[in-house]
């Protein structure tokens, strides 16, 4: 049995998101980039060279390869939104333990399949939504569980960036409409690239919805490229969430309660934020290597040797509640995938 | 025939919005307040001896009748607005009435019929659109400085109270303006407005709207979400709120970069133009209150013959009562005179 003493990753898909990740990962001490899998074994050489990984699997079996080496523990799935279901579930029956990327998957019922077959095998599942797993956060919900700021009564959190000129309909001119952004084929759109950050962050905050209003412009490939959402939660509280594809929103996540206020610059990979209370304004700041990926590399570290099947920061029950409310978001604004 | 100079102004209710706009009009080298008036004469007389204002009166229609006046600044409580401006216009004088317009579109409407009918000149308070940042804001947008504008962020809400365990608001007079119903109280046509009228100066009529609210124990919305979209696939995110103090930062967003208008950008001094990389301020200082742009917009106009503002058309005011009713019947808050 596995000590997780370094902790072995597989890293199943090595595009941006894997490098990115890898990057942060490569420098901790007790964690290691054990293999690798991609169908392009060039672009398997290329990564393992970069990060010194041990062990390259590819080919048409490359994945399945992946998840029956027995050195790793941990799978972490890089793939495009479309493939989380397959490649987790791979892992999973594999007897491996997953770092899935967000979003988790494409909809609530394939999200459902997925947490069932975890829970089945009583392995450790977890949606790869870093930003709650950075310092910044942890501070952020110690000071709204001390009452700091009161009641949270609204938040507001927006991830949006232009992706470039748009037409004489205000729909983007869309160079390469078969892009993982641009294709229904493979989940494209704001919402579902970035739009799960602020939905994922307002429900850490506030719970679950009770209703959910949104509305969002297609554009030319049929995929959402200006959203604003509104969540309001049983308690009289209240989000508001923007994403876009069209503009660079402002990057802010502001929560205000009862007695004051928190703002996250930078909020889904923050190093500071500002608390405004009692006629006082107190500025936090967490300083950091890299981009981030390591919190949350960390995170599955401590649940795996402490035992846990799923983490407490982003609890499986607290995932499928996002998916159900992208699905309804979705439905709002009248996105519906193929094979839906 | 008055050529305007100086514009004088008949005040009318004597209320805590009066005084302000009073205090931001007597600097002005060509206005004046001749009169003021109120049911109530005692509080006509301290109004008018607070602010040297010669003209009293104890009704509403004897402020109207004075021959002093040139204009009306409609002060009274939101469900006056209709009555009170037609009187005033009736009785042939110009008005400038406090925002929101009316309780409805319906009563705007005919608030503005009277204004056409009449040809007097007719312009909704909303003061905001009138400060310099905002002429900036206009100006930018126009120049394309931020490419195409798709998404207005805006919030307006402050603590109008002490809130309970429930998160609703305790302990406040259900009798005051913003608590009342019978007078159009609530967050949205208190402050929610500001937001709406913004994204409407942007975006034009809205297409959708969706809302969301929390109704408080006197009955009116306390903490209210909302989402519109426009024709040409804009969005507006806005919030307002009776519980808590919001941040009162407006971002509008566009293709080519941003603008943030500083806090509180409802009476803005700064406005944030970024684009790529560039970031550039514009600061603009003022005294004391604000309301005197609104009131020099209202007198150039007027001198120039014109009925309606350019800024702030009659169609401009049908639209934000148009998306308020929608936005009202969405969240469920009904008045007791509709």
């Amino acid at each position: 049995m596995s000590t997780y003493s370094p902790l072995r990753w597989g890293f199943l898909g090595c595009g941006s998101i894997a490098n990115r990740l890898g990057t942060d990962v490569a420098k901790l001490p007790d964690h290691k980039i054990q293999a690798i899998a991609s169908r392009d074994a060039e672009k398997a050489a290329k990564y393992a060279e970069k990060f010194g990984v041990p062990t390259q699997h590819t080919g048409p079996d490359a994945y399945t390869k992946l998840v029956n080496d027995p050195e790793i523990d941990t799978v972490y799935i890089a793939t495009p939104h479309n493939f989380h279901l397959e490649h987790a579930s791979l892992a999973l029956n594999a007897g491996k333990h997953v770092l899935c990327e967000k979003p988790f998957t494409v909809n609530a019922k394939e999200a459902e399949a997925l947490v069932a077959l975890a829970r089945a095998k009583g392995l450790f599942l977890m949606e790869g939504v870093w930003s709650r797993c950075f310092p910044v956060w942890h501070k952020v919900r110690e000071l709204i569980a001390e009452g700091t700021i009161g009641k949270v009564r609204q938040v507001y959190s927006d991830f949006g960036y232009g992706a470039g000129a748009l037409d004489d309909n205000n729909q983007l001119i869309i160079g390469n409409p078969n892009g993982r952004l641009f294709s229904k084929d493979l989940i494209g759109g704001g919402l579902m690239d970035v739009g799960v950050y602020p939905v994922n962050i307002a429900m850490m905050l506030l719970g679950v919805p009770n209703v959910v209003k949104a509305f969002g412009q297609l554009g030319s490939t049929g995929v959402d490229e200006n959203v604003g959402v509104v969540l309001g939660f049983p308690d009289g509280s209240l989000a508001t969430a923007t994403t876009s594809i069209q503009v660079t929103t402002p990057f802010q996540t502001t929560i205000l309660g009862t007695k004051g206020k928190i703002e996250v610059p930078f909020w889904w990979r923050p190093k500071k934020l500002v608390l405004t209370a009692g006629g006082n304004t107190e500025t936090f700041e967490f300083e950091h290597e890299g981009e981030g990926f390591q919190f949350e590399a960390m995170h599955v570290a401590e649940c795996l040797r402490a035992g846990k099947t799923e983490s407490d920061i982003l609890p499986l029950d607290e995932t499928l509640a996002v998916m159900r409310t992208l699905d309804t978001i979705r439905a709002e604004i009248g996105l519906v995938y193929p094979g839906e | 025939m008055s050529d305007y100079t100086p514009l004088r102004w008949g005040i009318l209710g004597a209320g805590s919005i009066a005084h302000r706009f009073t205090e931001s009009v007597i600097p002005l080298a060509d206005q004046k307040v001749t009169a003021v008036g109120s049911r109530d004469l005692t509080k006509a007389n301290a109004f008018a001896d607070r602010h040297g204002i010669p003209n009293r009166h104890d009704s509403y229609e004897a402020l109207c009748a004075d021959p002093e006046v040139d204009a009306i600044y409609v002060a009274t409580p939101h469900n006056f607005h209709k009555d009170h401006s037609i009187l005033a216009l009736r009785s042939g004088k110009h008005v400038l009435c406090e925002k929101p317009f009316t309780i409805n579109r319906a009563e705007a409407q005919a608030m503005v019929d009277v204004a056409k009918e009449t040809g007097l000149f007719l312009m909704e308070g909303m003061w905001s659109r009138f400060f310099p940042a905002w002429a900036k804001v206009r100006e930018l947008v126009k120049s394309g400085a931020i490419g195409k504008p798709r998404m207005l962020v805006a919030d307006f809400g402050f603590r109008g109270g002490k809130t309970g365990a429930d998160g609703l608001l305790e302990g406040v007079n259900p009798e005051a303006r913003l608590f009342n119903p019978d007078l159009g109280g609530g967050a949205l046509m208190d402050v929610g407005i500001y937001p709406v009228s913004i994204a409407q100066m942007l975006f034009g009529a809205h297409s959708q709207i969706a809302a969301l609210a929390t109704i408080g124990h006197t009955g009116v919305d306390e903490n209210t979400g909302m989402v519109l979209q426009y024709s040409g696939g804009e969005i507006a995110m806005t919030s307002t709120s009776l519980q808590i103090n919001t941040t009162q930062v407006a971002y509008i967003l566009g293709t080519d970069g941003k603008i943030e208008v500083s806090a509180p950008w409802w009476t803005p001094r700064r406005v944030v133009l970024t684009q790529k990389d560039n970031s550039e301020t514009f600061d603009f200082a003022f005294e004391p209150h604000g309301f005197q742009f609104e009131a020099i917009h209202f007198a150039e106009r007027l001198r120039a013959g014109h009925t309606e503002s350019d800024v702030l058309s009659h169609a401009d005011s049908l639209d934000v009562m148009k998306s308020l009713d929608d936005l009202r019947a969405a969240i469920g808050l009904k008045y007791p005179m509709e």
